[in-house]
């Protein structure tokens, strides 16, 4: 069974926000859309139910909209299951719990087979992982959040996979992703779509040189902006000491982060 | 300055990559994910030099999820060598390897990344273990083990090296090098004070933020597409080309996206296996597949160690040196040299002598790494410091008793001098001892300006008929910001604003090739190219300015009808008549955009696209000529306490003064200057290879332990560039008189670090980095 997962939506759902949305959450091969297309203009009240699935390397998005709703309703879910116990794979999540009960015995929760809800800017996901699976791994190689980068050293060192989890800064190697099960998180994605003054603060002070640790900055930096508005540059850098950057432009991100605080 | 710019040298344009980079959207190497990609991984070698006796790789093939896996027997390595260069020695047939940490000819394609690793777990080797050498000293020894990959190769094209490298030495020798001029003897004879001293510099790790990786991917047309985390893709293109003569050139097409961090050529001749093996796998299952580098496999590239340079200076009391012979020993290999470059363009030495010696051993194999001169400029900076203690003097003045005291190193000298207030600090080594018990130092160097690397590149620019202007070509984001001061340039030459300019990123080498050789020559190279090619466009379109104009359904009048295109010029996109601007017309006027109504039919004769081809260009190669004295200097100045009981160093305050001929972008050379000097505080003080001397095994090669900068290790930096230098015919800079800064201060500060420290504790080390065991051994402590 697909867990749908419904938000209030007045505006219905448009061809335009139907596009923007699915490029948005998953850069792959639409299929299915011009079905959508089809059945439903530009501010219509849809007249059947359809589904619409967009197909990413590593996930499907399925959209339903209800006949006679104004109602957006999203599910994240991927293209295939895995059964933990005997490793055969189904093509929805449905099919597994059904064949997990009839082949292995009783209920099949979340747990039973490696499935974890959990919020990501802002969207709904619900994912089948394995149990040594690091939210950077889910995050950046499964999901395709590329912000959440990473220096290879797996053991938090580095800082550039940090991302916000229930508002704090973590670092997304640290974490298995079991353990993030009913979690929020936010990734340098998600800041972007606030339009967050952080963003901004880091281009006009031209913090970035490669720019391959600044997403973890950022996050770092939002995280210390959430418990601190008005921050010091000392304490600043304090916050931010644990991220490495090898261009090594640090005073710029600690300006940046200034500004960002005298923009909220 | 001579010039007033538009454009040019403003501050307040916007980064022109800032925002992806900012919002996580720029896609860097390891982020790309292809449909049906497979992954694959190298085995890395466990040893300091050892031979396969044998292998069993029955169980990794027998591992669910294991696609293919290739060993140098294999039939589809046979055959294999490049046409030319150093990549022969590191040879995909080869079951012998030369350093811990050398991706062997093993490699494991399988459906995830995970999966390769549990393969590699599972394949057997037997591994024959050979003698190994970690000092060039011990490889000089005339008994010495031979760990030199391929003795052959060094000969194999003697002609292709300068006269003065010798590469007919037997043993484990590299090559060797030697520079004279004068008689050094004589010059001691005249000398006041003789100062013999031996210097040691560590190897340098690149040690990069992004891990390598590589993808390939062959299209249904047999094109084959490397996405490469590297500067040059040229390059890499005619590497490939070379090992694979039957792919041709036009079919391989080299992907570039943002680099975290390249420094230096990564994946050049010494580095092959990765992307052969990329390519093999690909061609064999007709997927694309990414080979991966963790970060234990990327202490890879690093630049080559001073393990001894013996230094011999006759200096007289007023500060002249008579007469300076240097003898150094060197592991590594033609990337990193002492050199004589500074030497005969910078000074007026009356008696010189070098001798270098490069031995092989067994580690990684060294290019260059932000950059070549990190060695010379290490030289050069000691023994001016250790000239200028062995008569007592200012450091800053032995200067002009040894130059020819250019413009513009005297006005980086005085600016740097005023902006640290030297002369009322400065003191005698060893003589300031501060309140908090601290000693107090202050370090000085300088050099020049690495001006006149300029090479071939191509490019070109569109200017769309709304006004709107392209530029085309293949250009790398790995650090230097090249993009914004590309943008720069092309707004001013072709008279627009800047926010009319765009440069997309991640062109691949279909298109024009800015950019030829890499990181060294790039603000240099690429100026060049702009301005010609921007120069093209704008005389198109002020020819355009006074042609009748072609509509769809009409032909309008000539925009300024009666006119020359001398009499016109281009401001703020506008095309305006010189001596009456206030008549004037928007470029989307002149080129007919709104009289068009069926674009798909017009677009080609409206728009205006010009190209730059490769050799159009002015060239600089006579500045390489090391005859030539620079025009362009540097000066560095460092304050420095240091605890005599711990030995730890705080850097309070460094300024860099960089006379960068005629800025760009102003706000990009200030964060070059500075993330420069971050990363030689590293180089000066905390970054040390340390490989374990019974195994060979590099034991910190991971971010903890090879440490570099955090945010709170130095204290204020002070970036001050100047725009001083001599300009002339060939003054060695690029178009609009610039020079470039993204390697400055890396290589030069970390020894002003050492100098200054030096100068606190009246100590004479000439060891980098400068740890606190050495000084407390230094201060006889420990």
């Amino acid at each position: 069974m697909t867990k749908e997962i419904k938000k209030n939506n007045s505006d219905g759902v448009s061809r335009r926000d139907f596009l923007k949305d699915a490029g948005l959450l998953v850069s792959g091969t639409a299929i299915g859309s011009t079905v959508l297309l089809a059945a439903c203009g530009d501010g219509e009240t849809v007249t059947e139910k359809i589904t619409t699935t967009v197909t990413g390397a590593g996930a499907t998005t399925t959209k339903t909209v209800t006949a006679g709703e104004m109602v957006k309703t999203e599910t994240i879910t991927q293209s295939k299951y895995v059964c933990p116990v005997d490793g055969m794979e189904f093509d929805s999540l449905a099919d597994l719990q059904a064949h997990f009960e009839n082949e292995h015995g009783g209920e099949a929760t979340s747990a039973d087979l490696n499935v974890i809800n959990l919020t990501i800017n802002g969207k709904l996901y619900e994912v089948q992982i394995e149990p040594y699976w690091t939210l950077r791994h889910l995050l950046h190689d499964v999901l395709e959040f590329i912000s959440v980068k990473d220096m290879c050293c797996e053991q938090g060192q580095c800082g550039s996979c940090a991302v916000l989890a229930d508002g704090k800064p973590l670092l997304s190697c640290m974490l298995l992703a079991i353990e993030c099960d009913g979690r929020s998180i936010q990734t340098a994605e998600g800041l972007a779509l606030e339009n967050h003054p952080l963003i901004e603060a880091y281009v006009n002070n031209h913090c970035s040189q490669c720019g391959y640790c600044t997403p973890g900055f950022i996050m770092t930096a939002k995280g210390l902006l959430d418990r601190n508005p008005n921050p010091t540059a000392d304490e600043i850098a304090f916050a931010l000491e644990g991220n490495l950057c090898r261009c090594s432009t640090y005073p710029y991100h600690i300006q940046a982060v200034l500004d960002a605080s005298s923009s909220l | 300055m001579t010039e007033e710019y538009t454009v040019i040298g403003k501050r307040g344009y916007r980064h022109a990559e800032g925002l992806p980079k900012a919002t996580g959207k720029a896609t860097f190497n390891r982020d790309i994910k292809l449909p049906q990609m497979l992954y694959g991984k190298m085995l890395i070698h466990p040893n300091a030099h050892s031979k396969i006796k044998s292998i069993d790789i029955s169980k990794a093939e027998a591992l669910p999820g294991v696609v293919s896996i290739l060993k140098y027997d294999d039939a589809e390595l046979q055959g294999i060598r490049p046409l030319f260069g150093q990549a022969d020695a590191y040879s995909v047939q080869t079951d012998e390897y030369y350093f811990w940490g050398e991706e062997c000819n093993i490699a494991v394609c399988a459906e995830s990344e995970e999966i390769c690793d549990e393969a590699l777990s599972l394949i057997q080797i037997e591994w024959e273990e050979l003698p190994f050498l970690l000092s060039a000293e011990e490889a000089l020894k005339a008994d010495a083990p031979l760990v030199i990959r391929n003795p052959n190769i060094k000969n194999e094209h003697p002609e292709m090296l300068p006269p003065w490298v010798n590469t007919t030495l037997e043993g484990n020798y590299l090559f060797a090098l030697e520079f004279a001029w004068g008689d050094v003897e004589q010059g001691y004879q005249d000398a006041d004070v003789i100062v013999e001293e031996n210097l040691s510099y560590e190897y340098l790790e690149f040690a990069p933020a992004e891990c390598d990786s590589v993808v390939v991917d062959i299209r249904d047309n047999d094109e084959v597409v490397f996405y490469i985390q590297e500067q040059s893709g040229v390059a890499i293109q005619q590497t490939f080309r070379s090992f694979f003569p039957q792919l041709p050139m036009s079919k391989c097409r080299i992907e570039k996206h943002y680099s975290g961090g390249t420094y230096g050529l990564r994946h050049n001749n010494f580095h092959p296996r990765p992307t052969l093996f990329a390519l093999l796998f690909a061609q064999k299952t007709r997927k694309p597949i990414k080979i991966l580098t963790d970060r234990k496999g990327d202490f890879y590239y690093h630049d080559g160690k001073i393990e001894s340079c013996k230094l011999k200076i006759g200096v007289k009391n007023d500060g002249k040196i008579t007469a300076l012979s240097t003898d150094s020993l060197i592991g590594g290999g033609l990337g990193t040299t002492v050199g004589a470059r500074f030497w005969s363009k910078d000074t007026i030495i009356p008696n010189f002598f070098l001798h270098e010696d490069q031995l092989a051993v067994s580690k990684a194999p060294v290019t260059a790494f932000r950059c070549e001169l990190n060695n010379g400029a290490y030289h050069f900076s000691k023994v001016f410091d250790l000239a200028a203690n062995a008569v007592g003097m200012d450091p800053t003045l032995i200067v002009n008793a040894n130059t020819r005291n250019a413009p513009s190193l005297l006005e980086c000298i005085k600016s740097g001098k005023e902006i640290i207030d030297w002369d009322s600090k400065w003191h005698s080594s060893g003589s300031k001892q501060l309140s908090n018990g601290k000693y107090h130092g202050l370090g000085f160097t300088w050099t020049e300006e690495w001006d006149g690397h300029h090479w071939s590149a191509s490019g070109g620019v569109r200017i769309c008929s709304d006004g709107s202007v392209l530029i085309l070509g293949n250009i790398t984001d790995f650090g230097v910001m090249p993009m914004t001061s590309v943008k720069i340039m092309c707004a001013e030459t072709l008279g627009v604003r800047f926010e009319d300019v765009h440069f997309p990123p991640q062109q691949d080498t279909t298109c024009f090739l800015w950019e030829g050789m890499g990181g060294s020559c790039g603000l240099h190279t690429n100026s060049m190219v702009i301005k010609a090619a921007a120069e093209k466009a704008k005389k198109l379109l002020l020819e355009r300015a006074v042609q009748p104009r072609q509509a769809l359904y009409q032909v309008l009048p000539p925009a300024f009808p009666d006119l020359t295109p001398d009499d016109l010029d281009v401001k703020d996109s506008m095309v305006f008549e010189k001596s009456n601007p206030e008549n004037k017309m928007s470029i989307p006027d002149i080129l007919v955009w709104r009289e068009n109504p069926c674009p798909a039919a017009w677009i080609g004769p409206l728009d205006i696209q010009v190209c730059v081809s490769q050799g159009e260009t002015e060239t600089n190669h006579e500045i390489h000529d090391a005859s030539i004295p620079s025009t362009y200097y540097q000066a560095h100045f460092a304050e420095v306490e240091v605890d005599s009981e711990t030995g730890f160093v705080e850097v309070t305050k460094i300024v860099n003064v960089n006379d960068i001929g005629q800025a760009i972008y102003p706000e990009g050379i200030e964060t070059q200057q500075v993330g420069g000097t971050l990363m030689a505080w590293g180089r000066a003080l905390t970054e040390e290879p340390v490989y374990d001397p019974m195994t060979g095994v590099l034991l910190n090669c991971n971010l903890l332990d090879y440490k570099y900068s955090t945010m709170r290790d130095c204290g204020t930096i002070i970036p001050k560039y100047l725009e001083v230098g001599e300009k002339g015919e060939h003054d060695g800079s690029g178009a609009y008189g610039n020079v470039g800064i993204g390697e400055d201060t890396a290589t030069v500060v970390p020894a002003v670090i050492l100098n200054a420290v030096n100068n606190a504790l009246g100590t004479n080390i000439n060891s980098l980095p400068v740890t606190p065991t050495k000084i407390l051994k230094a201060l006889g402590k420990i």
